[in-house]
Parts: C-alpha cells; sequence; structure tokens
C-alpha cells in the first residue's frame, strides 16, 4: 500500500514536472516547427536565476521567482532572434545551432557557478503526511505550480486573441499572414513563452534538485521522449505522455530496480517510433 | 518535403545555385585531378608528419586527429549527404570499442582480428537500426539513433561486472608496439577512409544520397530506391566509426563508457558542420581543427571549454556551411578567374 502511495504521489510530482518542461518544447515545435536543443539550458538557467536571486542576493521568493521565469523568457527571445531566426526552416542547422548553444550555457555556468552543485532552500518550510508517504509542500507546491502553468498556457492559447494568434500559425502560415498576423512576432513570443515554462521548471526544481552545469541534459532527454511518445507538436499529447512516462518510471523504479528507470524513456520512443511513428496523439505527418 | 536546402546565390542567368551545385562546381569531377592532387599533399604531409613531430605527445596528439578525422568524415556519409541527422555515432564507436575489448580480452584475438570484426560488427548493429529507423525522418531519426546510444551506455553501466561500469576495461592489447606504428597504422585507415568515402560521395551512389538530401520525395519519384541507399550509407557510416573505435580502444588499451556518452556523438556532429557538412573534405578539416584548438587551449585552464564552445556557435552563427565553405568563398575572391571560368562552364 506504501509502495503504491508513494508510486502515486512521486509518479504525480515527476509527471507534472515532465509535462511542465515538455510543453514549451513541443510548443515551439508545432508553432515554428524548430527543435529546441536549447530547451534544457533555459531548464537551467531558471535553476541557476533562481538561485543566484535567492540564494546569493536573498531576495523574497515571489520576486526572485518572477524574474527568474522574466529572464529565462529574454534570453530564450534573444536566442530566437539572433541565432534561430536567419535560418529557421533549416531543420538540421537549428538542431545543431541549439546544441552548440546549450553545450555553451553549461560552460558559461560552470564558469560561474563552479562545478559543485548550488542547493537553493525550500521556498515553504513543512511536509504533510499522506497515509506513510512524507510530502514537502515545496513538491506540492511544485506540482501546482505546474498545473496551474500548464492550465495557463492552455487558457491563454484557446481564450485570448494573441493565444489563438499562435494557434493560427501552428496550423497553416499562410493563412495566418492572410489574416494579418506576423509569423515572426509569432515565433518570438513563442520562443518566450517556451523559454519562461522551461525556466519556471527549472527554478520550481532548484529546491529539489541541485543546480549544476551539467542538469540541461535530462529535462531535455525527457522532454523529446515525452514530446515524441505524445506526438510531436501535440500539447495535450505531451501532458498525456509526461504523465504516463513519470509515473512509469517510479513504478519501474520502485518495483523492479533503480538501475532501470531510465531505460523507460529509451525504450518507450524506439517503441513509440517502430510502432506508431506519429505518437499517441500526433497528427499523421504528410 | 526537404526545406533543408537553402538557395544561396544566384548565378548570373537568374537560375538559384543550391549549395551542393556550387560545391559541385569547385568540388566536381572537373576539378577532380586537382582535389586528387590536394589529397595527394594531405597524405604525403600525414605520412611525413613523424618527422618532425616525433615525440610522443604530438603522435598521440596527431593519433586523436586521425581517429576524430574517421569519425566525423564516416558521420558526414549519412547526414551530411541527405540530411538525417545522426545523434547517436557513438553507438557504433563505443558498441565496437568494446565488443574489439572483449574478444580481445576474452578470446584473445588480436588488432588484426578485432579491427575487422569490430567494423563488421558496427556495420551489422547499423543494418538493424537503420533497415527499421531511416524510414522516419527528420527529428525522429535523430531521436532514435539518439536513444539507442542513450541505451547502450545505460547498458555498460549496469552490466559493470561484464563492461567494467564507469571504469570501463583496461589492459587491452596494444595496436602495434609503439606510438610511432599507432600513429603509422591509424594514418593508413585515416587516408584510406578519407579517400574512399570522398570517392563513394563522388560516385553516383554519392549523386543518389545527395539527391535524397534536396529532395526525398522527388528523388524517389525518379526511380532512387532512397531507403536501401540510406541504409547503405548508414552501414557503410557504422563500420567505419565502428573500425576507428576498435582502434582507438586498442591505441588507448582502455576503452571507457564515455565512448558510448552523447557528448561524443555531439563532439563528431560539431566537427562535421564546423568544417562543413556533405564534402567530406569538410569534416577532415573540422576534426583537425577542432581537436588541435582544444589542445592548443589548454593553456586557458578553467576557461578551455568556454572558448571552444563559444568559437563553435560563432562558426555555426556566421559560417553555417562550415570552415571549408568559407575557404572556397575565399580562393574565388583571390582567384577570380578560376571562379569565372568555372562559371561559364
Amino acid at each position: 500500500m506504501t509502495t503504491f502511495l508513494d508510486i502515486l504521489v512521486l509518479g504525480t510530482l515527476w509527471g507534472s514536472i515532465y509535462a511542465l518542461i515538455s510543453v514549451g518544447f513541443t510548443l515551439i515545435f508545432g508553432v515554428a516547427g524548430v527543435i529546441n536543443l536549447a530547451h534544457g539550458a533555459f531548464y537551467m538557467l531558471g535553476a541557476y536565476l533562481a538561485y543566484t536571486f535567492i540564494g546569493v542576493l536573498e531576495l523574497p521568493v515571489i520576486l526572485s521567482a518572477a524574474m527568474a521565469i522574466g529572464g529565462t523568457a529574454f534570453v530564450g527571445m534573444v536566442v530566437d532572434r539572433v541565432c534561430i531566426k536567419p535560418m529557421r526552416q533549416n531543420h538540421a542547422y537549428v538542431l545543431l545551432i541549439t546544441l552548440a548553444l546549450a553545450l555553451l550555457f553549461q560552460e558559461l555556468m560552470y564558469v560561474f557557478f563552479g562545478p559543485h552543485g548550488k542547493a537553493v532552500q525550500d521556498f515553504l518550510k513543512g511536509e504533510i503526511l499522506l497515509g506513510n508517504v512524507r510530502v514537502t509542500y515545496q513538491k506540492v507546491l511544485t506540482m501546482l505550480a505546474s498545473w496551474i502553468s500548464v492550465g495557463a498556457l492552455w487558457a491563454f492559447i484557446k481564450k485570448t486573441k494573441t493565444g489563438k494568434s499562435i494557434d493560427a500559425v501552428a496550423q497553416n502560415v499562410e493563412a495566418a499572414v492572410l489574416m494579418g498576423i506576423q509569423p515572426e512576432r509569432v515565433y518570438l513570443m513563442t520562443m518566450g513563452i517556451s523559454a519562461a515554462l522551461a525556466g519556471t521548471a527549472g527554478m520550481l526544481i532548484s529546491p529539489i534538485l541541485e543546480a549544476v552545469p551539467g542538469m540541461w541534459a535530462f529535462p531535455l532527454f525527457k522532454a523529446f521522449a515525452v514530446v515524441i511518445i505524445g506526438g510531436l507538436g501535440s500539447v495535450e499529447g505531451a501532458v498525456l505522455a509526461a504523465m504516463l512516462l513519470g509515473y512509469s518510471e517510479t513504478a519501474v523504479s520502485r518495483l523492479v530496480s533503480a538501475n532501470y528507470p531510465d531505460m523507460v524513456y529509451l525504450v518507450a520512443i524506439i517503441l513509440i517510433l517502430v510502432l506508431r511513428p506519429r505518437g499517441l496523439m500526433g497528427k499523421r505527418a504528410q | 518535403m526537404d526545406r533543408g536546402r537553402s538557395t544561396s546565390q544566384e548565378s548570373e542567368e537568374g537560375i538559384p545555385l543550391t549549395y551542393i551545385e556550387e560545391v559541385e562546381r569547385l568540388l566536381g569531377w572537373r576539378a577532380l585531378r586537382s582535389r586528387m592532387a590536394g589529397m595527394a599533399v594531405f597524405a604525403i604531409a600525414v605520412m611525413l608528419a613523424p618527422l618532425v613531430w616525433g615525440d610522443i605527445y604530438h603522435l598521440e596528439l596527431l593519433f586523436l586527429c586521425h581517429y576524430y578525422v574517421m569519425l566525423a568524415c564516416s558521420w558526414d556519409l549519412l547526414t551530411g549527404f541527405t540530411g538525417n541527422v545522426n545523434f547517436g555515432h557513438a553507438f557504433f564507436i563505443g558498441g565496437a570499442g568494446f565488443a574489439g575489448a572483449l574478444l580481445n580480452k576474452h578470446l584473445g584475438w588480436g588488432p588484426m582480428a578485432t579491427l575487422p570484426a569490430g567494423a563488421l560488427i558496427a556495420g551489422v548493429c547499423g543494418l538493424l537500426v537503420g533497415s527499421f529507423t531511416l524510414r522516419l525522418k527528420g527529428p525522429y531519426f535523430a531521436a532514435v539513433t539518439f536513444c539507442f546510444a542513450a541505451l547502450l551506455y545505460k547498458w555498460i553501466m549496469i552490466r559493470h561486472e561484464l563492461f567494467g561500469g564507469e571504469e570501463g576495461l583496461a589492459g587491452i592489447q596494444s595496436l602495434t608496439p609503439d606510438p610511432l606504428g599507432n600513429y603509422y597504422l591509424s594514418a593508413i585507415l585515416m587516408l584510406s577512409t578519407v579517400i574512399g568515402l570522398y570517392l563513394l560521395s563522388r560516385s553516383s551512389f554519392g549523386l543518389a544520397l545527395r539527391s535524397i538530401g534536396q529532395n526525398e520525395t522527388t528523388s524517389q519519384a525518379s526511380g532512387v530506391d532512397t531507403t536501401r541507399y540510406k541504409i547503405t550509407a548508414f552501414v557503410i557510416s557504422a563500420s567505419t566509426a565502428g573500425l576507428a573505435g576498435t582502434m582507438y580502444g586498442h591505441a588507448q588499451m582502455h576503452v571507457g563508457p564515455e565512448m558510448a556518452h552523447e557528448s561524443l556523438s555531439s563532439l563528431v556532429l560539431m566537427m562535421a558542420v564546423v568544417g562543413g557538412m556533405g564534402t567530406i573534405v569538410g569534416p577532415v578539416i573540422g576534426a583537425y581543427l577542432l581537436t588541435l584548438v582544444n589542445e592548443s587551449l589548454r593553456f586557458m585552464g578553467e576557461l578551455r571549454l568556454l572558448i571552444y564552445s563559444a568559437a563553435v556557435v560563432i562558426v555555426i552563427l556566421f559560417a553555417p556551411r562550415g570552415i571549408l565553405d568559407l575557404i572556397i568563398r575565399g580562393s574565388s575572391y583571390l582567384l577570380p578567374r578560376k571562379g569565372k571560368m568555372a562559371e561559364e562552364k
């Protein structure tokens, strides 16, 4: 029973974090066709900014969080303008420049903050007991904040005029241009939102995992997995796949062995690509 | 639909010249004789290098260059020509490296047996992986190749009693008894790889691969069996990487899990891109350049990798077609007559 509850709680936590990381990744792909390998670097940036504002400058948590998210969004928009815009249509180029940027960010963090992990104190102290499972408030906060962010994104895209322009560009660029939408502005905004979501995830995770220079790889791989399992470009698919991945990884680690959870997503990607390449909820590629 | 190759400039008649045509103009059959002369100069330089840099440090550094040249060129054959980004080259490098090491340690095979065995094993793996992943396109292929390499890395870590875990396997028989022998063996393997792949890329096979890279659907419609060509290119690419991996394992007398790590895959990819994808010659330049720059920045200490990665970003940003493209452009500025003649063909 405890094991089951454990899987349920930890699986939900990780599933929510994966969802938060991967919706941004899938959004920018769906809208601009950009596979952003620097997505993990934005996550890392969020964590390090949170550490700088909370741990070093000792600013209030709310202000620090807002500044960490805003800072990441700004960097995301700069990256889009400077590095991605010139060759946006060339998949291979975008993959390479964003990978190179991720490595550059890693080295920057290494030089500024050193190779050792930087822990941020919990935003909220205390814990609640669910049956026999202790859950810190920080984890509850992370879960809630993830769901609020994903929900807000959903409402923004479906309900506001600006958000609908993103959806329009994702569906058909030419038609969107005819409706008076400027695709480049939409791409810039989407990149900002995508980076902000990654930064939020990094900021929220910084008290749970330490901030280290190599931390960008893990969320990137997970986002890639989630997005492929869910279907590239599908936000709903990404949320579904993120929860499935969260539960199955926790279940494997609790029931089989702590060695194997990382195998889950790799095997899942291969199976999905061989059996159903468009993912669980992806559209059929032409 | 392929949006990968953008047109770069317009010829005088107003017909857009694609990048490949542009390279063709300078590296085509017409120019092959001068290219082969260039290759011969390069080969002689490689063969004579130990006379100048005969100490162990330089021999090992140049050996490392040969290793990376083999990896970058072999990666280029599939990705540079067909545009399918292979993110898991380390799968073949590490896989063959460990296979060679195990054959050597447990069955006592010497390097002359494990080198072809490593290439064969990697080639068979390439055939298996390629035959059911190369129907995937773009990001999907990149993801699945990445997964195979990551799975191998995890497997090496988990089965540490067989693969030695993080420590890897030590005590493998040396490639040849002395560093000079290692140098010459690797030089011969590297030169035959480069020349072989270059000739292959100039053949009708290379032409078919290029047509896939430009527009796969059109190429299929013109009767090119695109899947077969892609799989063949992948197998050749994989077995060359396997050969290099086994060679590296023997020369270091050690194989470690880092040979299957994604950072090796991305390093190889960076080398090919910085040099110039889809040209075979470009990755040679890229591999030499990045290996030597990386080594010469060693005095910078902690800042070394920062400068290195910033330089890679700048090259990709300002010369997205690589150093070779810069050299070609630079030389057509310096030698305007030659450029004109080629245009008038």
